[in-house]
């Protein structure tokens, strides 16, 4: 990294929070802070749900998941637009009409105070830890990368989020958003088209998507119904649904951001918008790491993208064994670059008997530079059993700090921090709405004046700050980070989401019958987490299903 | 805050009725889809 790099990175970031804090001075009282006085326009609305949705993990592990696993996370994101959808026409109107700060708030009205109860910490124990991998996922990737220490990274992240959040509650979070996404943006489609431009001359973008889906990365769409599967149509379809609805019509992080908007109107257009945007832009994120893929094929790559772990194999006891499967890969990566340009003369050619057995060729050298690296993966484990098998995670940065110029490296890392900035200060804002209005303002002091949730609010924020700190500094390795926070959620979401339904559209059923029906749903969900292979999207569908029909049965059963 | 004081008609000039949105929305997803789906077929 030049010094450029770092005035740019350093720049943004330090301009972030000043800006933030002086735009949103002047909170004056708990509806100021917590909702921005419901005044925010539907464009900020939409930009604020998609920040606070992309987290730094999005733009980190997304891209790795694409070279290793091809395209296919792209799934995970099928049944967004439909829960925008559903989100719009039920909960937007709901919320505003029933004038809340929480969702939690709702199930109150509808229920009892002890759903508001179980909905309001389900959501702060899932959102708390949840927070804390925000901030611990980049901060492990950039300091094992960068050779930053990994605790001042988390510092510097959680101190930073924590002044402007703290200062400017929602306002200053929403106004911050559009900086950050217009960076993230921008960082984004600068990497794309400079992959373009590294690649060799003779490869065009048409070349470049050939290669890759010859290779099986295109692998978007996939019809086949099979349980076993984590990401297909139909898990995309179903439990990305009820994941998104969930999301998006129950966690406080984004209910927070459309209840700010001026009217039901602004929140609609807002959640609509993220409707639109978000699967291209999911695509595109995916695309990236394809093409970094199709890059990595006219240069070798590294034999393990986690750079701490090859130094420390450079000097353990099988320092010699480690640099002799180096070797063997930049062999294999040479036969690897003639069968894919063989493989290319065929395709420009259209002979398709002579693409299939080019196909072939390059698919078996795929194989054998695979299967080189299983064995220094091995070999990393016998040397350190404790250490991380998985590299996806440093994949798209290695990238950008070896092959991207100068000025735009500085770019691409603001991006990726703008994003971990703006996805925990959503959380923490929405972590401290929850403990004030939820439990503290309605549990513990029913009496304080405004000046003093004031307070209390921004007391939250800094108290759940230093939580995120405290789990993010004590967070151990996850594997593919953005699947450890997606399996996070769907273990309460399903819960959560059946309570909302049956308090939407069952109106027979009281507040005990969901409540109990509730607990035995988190608890099956839990053990099928615990004791089965079922893939974590389908714990949305069935944590929700369980509760929407035991609390039916039981409401039945107690007339 | 009452009901009344959250004008639902204050519509964003792009699209008058939220019908045509939430239509767009859709086709939106279908076009991605088929897309996506071409793709993979072409490329493959």
């Amino acid at each position: 990294m030049s010094g450029f790099d770092w005035f740019l990175m350093a720049g943004f970031l330090l301009f972030i929070v000043a800006y933030g804090t002086w735009k949103s001075r002047g909170s004056k009282n708990i509806k100021d802070y917590l909702l921005a006085n419901r005044s925010t326009p539907w464009y900020t609305v939409a930009l604020s749900i998609m920040a606070t949705q992309a987290s730094a993990i999005t733009f980190l592990s997304t891209p790795g998941q694409a070279y290793v696993d091809g395209m296919r996370f792209v799934q995970f994101y099928i049944g967004l637009p439909i829960a925008m959808i559903i989100l719009s026409v039920t909960a937007v109107p709901l919320y505003h009409k029933l004038n809340v700060y929480t969702a939690y708030e709702y199930l109150e009205s509808r229920f009892d105070l002890k759903n508001r109860a179980l909905g309001s910490l389900l959501f702060l124990i899932q959102r708390g830890l949840a927070c804390g991998f925000t901030i611990f996922a980049p901060a492990l990737i950039l300091s094992a990368i960068l050779g930053w220490p990994l605790q001042w990274t988390i510092l510097i992240i959680g101190v930073l989020v924590i002044i402007y959040t703290a200062s400017g509650g929602t306002d200053a979070v929403n106004k911050t958003h559009i900086l950050q996404m217009t960076v993230i943006f921008f960082g984004m489609i600068s990497a794309f088209f400079m992959i373009f431009k590294l690649l060799p001359d003779h490869v065009s973008f048409i070349d470049a998507a050939h290669i890759a889906g010859k290779m099986g990365k295109l692998n978007t769409i996939d019809f086949s119904f099979n349980l076993n599967d984590r990401y297909t149509f139909w898990s995309g379809l179903i439990g990305g649904t009820f994941l998104m609805l969930s999301y998006f019509g129950t966690d406080q992080s984004q209910v927070q951001r459309y209840l700010s908007g001026k009217s039901v109107a602004q929140s609609r257009m807002g959640l609509l918008l993220n409707g639109i945007i978000k699967v291209p832009m999911q695509f595109f994120i995916l695309l990236i790491g394809a093409m970094v893929f199709v890059f990595y094929q006219f240069a070798t790559p590294p034999l393990f993208f986690n750079p701490v772990q090859n130094e420390a194999m450079k000097t353990s006891q099988y320092a010699a064994d480690y640099a002799q499967l180096e070797s063997d890969y930049a062999l294999v990566h040479i036969q690897e670059r003639q069968s894919i340009d063989h493989l290319l003369m065929a395709i420009k050619g259209g002979d398709d008997v002579a693409i299939q057995s080019e196909k072939a060729a390059v698919m078996q050298t795929q194989q054998h530079a695979q299967t080189i690296r299983n064995n220094a993966i091995s070999l990393i484990k016998q040397n350190n059993a404790a250490s991380d098998g998985n590299d996806t995670n440093y994949i798209f940065l290695n990238f950008v700090l070896n092959f991207l110029p100068h000025g735009l490296i500085g770019l691409v890392l603001a991006a990726i921090l703008s994003a971990s900035m703006s996805s925990t200060a959503a959380e923490l804002n929405a972590l401290a709405s929850t403990t004030v209005v939820d439990i503290y303002r309605r549990m513990i002091r029913k009496q304080g004046s405004d000046r003093h949730y004031l307070i209390a609010s921004k007391l939250a924020t800094v108290f759940w700050g230093g939580c995120a700190i405290f789990f993010a500094l004590f967070a151990n390795r996850l594997g593919s980070l953005i699947e450890a926070v997606n399996i996070l959620g769907s273990l309460f979401y399903g819960t959560i989401l059946g309570i909302f339904l049956v308090a939407f559209y069952v109106k027979q059923v009281r507040g005990h019958a969901v409540f109990i029906a509730a607990i035995i749903a988190e608890l099956v969900v839990l053990a099928l987490f615990a004791w089965s292979a079922i893939p974590y999207l389908w714990f949305n569908f069935i944590g929700c299903v369980i509760v929407v029909f035991l609390a039916f049965g039981l409401q039945k059963l107690g007339r | 805050m009452s009901e009344n004081a959250i004008p639902e008609n204050d519509t964003p000039p792009i699209l008058k009725r939220w019908s045509r949105l939430y239509w767009l929305v859709i086709i939106n997803l279908l076009f991605w889809l088929s897309a996506f789906y071409v793709c993979r077929r072409i490329f493959e």
